[in-house]
């Protein structure tokens, strides 16, 4: 058995474990990316609440008006965007009654309608100080709203403070929100 | 319970493959026939275990045993059967145990072969083979287990990607993972003979049909995934050059060229350790591909699970897989067969087909760079940059024209030093039916210089095709009688090729269509408006809500019809589908012989109207037609038999 290297025949070699080594430099730093990314950063953190208007549902009188947020000045407010199709918003419900009982929140029903929406809170309680509609979910993407549940903070300038994507659980509650009313 | 025994019967094949594995290494040397049947019977026990395992999984999938954690996340009870079923592997998971079926499906097939190939050759292969389905076990059970249980079971499923909720895309990836298999089995026949240093024509034919089969089915399985995102994305396109597109294109690139150079060393034996290093890359870039698709790089609808780790082991298995092949041929290729110094003219087939890998392989490349280079750079200093049809028109394109232009002239030249006598006349044929051609689109309204070129290309083939097909089959003197020895003849006389051709044809008549005669027409419509596409008006005349089983939909109606006579309602669609949060567009479309009317639905009310999208795309079902008929003719082609005996050249260095 003889063994006849030429160059030419290790060219293939060569590049391919280039590339290899490349490709395992992209992922090193694709993997350290990535526990940045877990936690969803809103763009709106910072900075006021976007100017859109939401129509309230009012189930008692029947007068068009919309959410005004000048009612809440001066207070630390929860938005909570939720709908009654939206199964991890029974979830939360327990959850977010106990955060109404700090501070107002205002709930918006996204992509929902009036009837289902009654009889959902009907169903798990009604911790609302307001309640929006979004049915076009409009609102939703101005507020940069990834999918329902979602919980928003508003401080006293009416700046948004925090953000939180998914149901509200009782850690995320005691760890993050808490120390943040405090 | 049953899972359970699915998963015990993944655990057992991956450590009797092991085992096996390395019984093939212990007794690489040996001249005892025994070891082959007994790796033939390894073959055949794998396929029996595999089977049955993926067998489990598929129950647990029809079932709709939530209590399996890849069934939640991919399955709904409510969903219609055949999405229960196609829900197993539009995965990750599912993906690679149907990956794995298939490939012990493929082992054991060779293991049956009965030809003239020898036994050392065959049980290098089975091994090879072997060591692939251990190392794809090994990645299944440690980092991708599909029988994963759920503590405390959901009530209902998470549903699939509504994307993924269509027939062209159920079939999409398990015909892609024949191709890909495929390629294995060649990669496989090609570390077998740099193991072995036997390499002959008798290799050669082997060899031919999978990589026949493989081409195919990546071609239809490509064919398919353009048709999906043609008609499901409603992006109005049907290639993007997306990494992930390119991930599959690039392995038909080169089992394109592997498919030809595999005829010169069949014939002439020439390029043969090009071949196998073909061979090699075929099934490196399926891997690649895999990686680029799974390990988190990407984002996009193709992106399965994003996770590093897995990213890492198929990173390992892509170094190892491709890593040590090279190494063997880095040492071994030269002593695999001195060529001898063949003659061959100009115009000669070789000529020919070795044009046709040099402009093949050298096409891969430009699609390599542009799919790795933003990668690199994204990592190297952080900038994202996206690579796209411009990149590719001004790099690919004319790559692969001179392809076209020889594959026209190529089937009627001759082998060696002869030129075919009526090579003249035949050529004049060509040029003047292309020259007529191109006259009659150059006076189409909107024809462009690039328009000319490459709808020319197309009339270039189709009459290089057509002239072909009539010499060859007159020159047989083809029997009339009864049809299958009828059908047989046309076979034996390249009937595949022709239609693999006469597809390449078709798709650029698709292309020339789609590319340069296309009609976009963009505005805010609303109820009641009428648009013009050339002689015809479309009326829109209505919205509707309704709900389908798992989602909300918004539809708009309209009425396409020419001089007041109704051709078809267009009814596109906004799909709103709560249980993922996503929202779907569904693209109405009249799919015509001569070209499509596209119609896509964008947001609105009735206030504002709704922003509405048309395209009419001329010819454009010819390209998925086309590549229909490329893969009909590779399939065709397999059953060709050729009776010519081959020289045998066997050089036993081991």
């Amino acid at each position: 058995m003889s063994y006849n290297v030429k160059i030419i025949k290790m060219l293939p070699l060569i590049l391919f474990f280039s590339i290899v080594l490349v490709l395992g430099l992209v992922l090193y730093q694709v993997k350290y990316d990535l526990k940045d990314t877990k936690e969803l950063k809103s763009q709106l953190i910072g900075k006021s609440i976007p100017l859109i208007s939401i129509p309230e549902i009012n189930y008692d009188k029947k007068i068009n008006k919309n959410i005004n947020f000048n009612d809440f000045k001066n207070n630390i407010f929860a938005v909570n965007f939720f709908a009654s199709w939206c199964a991890p918003c029974r979830i939360e419900a327990p959850v977010v009654e106990e955060l109404s009982k700090f501070i107002p929140v205002i709930g918006i029903a996204y992509k929902d309608n009036a009837e289902d929406n009654k009889k959902f809170l009907n169903d798990y309680g009604n911790p609302y100080d307001k309640i929006g509609l979004d049915n076009l979910g409009k609102v939703a993407i101005e507020w940069g709203v990834y999918g329902v549940p979602e919980t928003f903070l508003i401080n006293r300038n009416g700046i948004i403070i925090y953000r939180h994507a998914g149901p509200l659980l009782y850690d995320v509650y005691k760890t993050d929100i808490l120390p943040l009313l405090e | 319970m049953i899972p359970e025994i699915g998963h015990i019967l993944l655990i057992i094949t991956f450590v009797s493959s092991f085992i096996q594995s390395i019984f093939w290494i212990i007794t690489l040397g040996s001249r005892n026939t025994v070891n082959l049947i007994i790796l033939q019977k390894f073959a055949v026990t794998n396929f029996i275990l595999i089977s049955s395992s993926f067998s489990i999984l598929l129950y647990s999938f029809i079932i709709s045993d939530f209590s399996l954690l890849i069934v939640t996340n991919n399955s709904h009870s409510l969903k219609p059967l055949i999405y229960k079923i196609s829900g197993l592997w539009g995965n990750h998971e599912g993906s690679l145990m149907l990956w794995t079926l298939i490939l012990t499906f493929f082992t054991y097939l060779i293991s049956r072969n009965k030809s003239q190939i020898s036994f050392k050759l065959l049980s290098s292969i089975l091994g090879v083979q072997t060591i692939i389905l251990f190392s794809f076990l090994a990645f299944i059970l440690f980092t991708s287990n599909p029988f994963e249980r759920l503590e405390t079971p959901p009530i209902d499923g998470k549903g699939l990607n509504p994307l993924l909720q269509d027939p062209g895309l159920a079939f999409h990836p398990p015909i892609l993972y024949l191709g890909y298999v495929g390629l294995s089995v060649s990669f496989s026949f090609a570390v077998a003979a740099l193991i072995t240093g036997e390499i002959n024509q008798i290799w050669a034919r082997q060899i031919r049909p999978w990589i026949t089969i493989a081409w195919s089915a990546l071609t239809l399985g490509i064919a398919l995934g353009s048709w999906w995102a043609y008609y499901e994305l409603g992006w109005g396109g049907w290639w993007f050059w997306d990494p992930v597109e390119n991930a599959s294109f690039m392995p038909w690139l080169i089992a394109t060229a592997l498919l030809h150079s595999v005829r010169l060393l069949e014939t002439r034996l020439i390029l043969v350790s090009w071949t196998v290093l073909l061979a090699i890359l075929g099934f490196s870039f399926s891997l690649l591909g895999t990686f680029i698709v799974r390990s988190g790089l990407l984002t996009s609808v193709h992106a399965f699970a994003t996770d590093p780790s897995r990213g890492i082991f198929i990173l390992i298995i892509l170094t190892i897989a491709t890593g040590v092949p090279l190494i063997l041929y880095a040492i071994r290729s030269s002593d695999l067969y001195t060529e001898k110094k063949i003659e061959f003219s100009v115009f000669s087939k070789e000529t020919a087909l070795l044009i046709n890998n040099l402009f093949l392989s050298t096409a891969t490349l430009t699609i390599l760079i542009g799919t790795l280079y933003p990668l690199f750079l994204d990592a190297f200093n952080g900038e994202k940059i996206s690579i796209g049809p411009a990149y590719y028109n001004a790099t690919f394109a004319p790559i692969m024209a001179p392809v076209i232009l020889i594959m026209a002239i190529a089937p009627f030249l001759n082998w060696g030093t002869k030129i075919n006598n009526n090579f003249s006349k035949k050529i004049l044929f060509i040029i003047f039916i292309t020259v007529l051609g191109a006259l009659v689109l150059s006076m189409i309204k909107g024809a462009t210089l690039f328009s000319i070129v490459c709808g020319s290309l197309s009339i270039w083939l189709f009459s290089g095709v057509l002239i072909n097909f009539i010499s060859q089959t007159k020159l047989n003197n083809l029997k009339k009688g009864e049809f299958r020895s009828w059908l047989n003849q046309l076979i034996n006389n390249n009937l595949g090729m022709h239609i693999a051709h006469l597809g390449v044809a078709v798709f650029l008549a698709g292309i020339t269509g789609e590319q340069f005669f296309k009609t976009e027409i963009n505005g805010r419509k609303n109820i009641g408006d009428i648009i013009k596409i050339g002689d015809r008006s479309l009326k829109f005349d209505d919205v509707k809500f309704e709900s389908g089983p798992n989602y909300k939909s918004e539809m708009a109606i309209f009425t396409l019809s020419k001089n007041n006579n109704l051709i078809d309602t267009l009814k596109p669609e906004k799909r709103f589908y709560p249980v993922q949060q996503t929202q779907t567009t569904e693209a109405a479309i009249l799919s015509e012989f001569f070209g499509d009317t596209y119609l896509v639905l964008g947001d609105g009310n009735k206030e504002i109207g709704w922003s509405v999208r048309l395209y009419y795309n001329p010819l454009v079902s010819w390209i998925w037609g086309g590549a229909c008929l490329m893969a009909l003719g590779g399939i065709i082609s397999i059953f060709r038999n050729r009776k010519t005996k081959p020289n045998i050249i066997i050089r036993n260095t081991i």
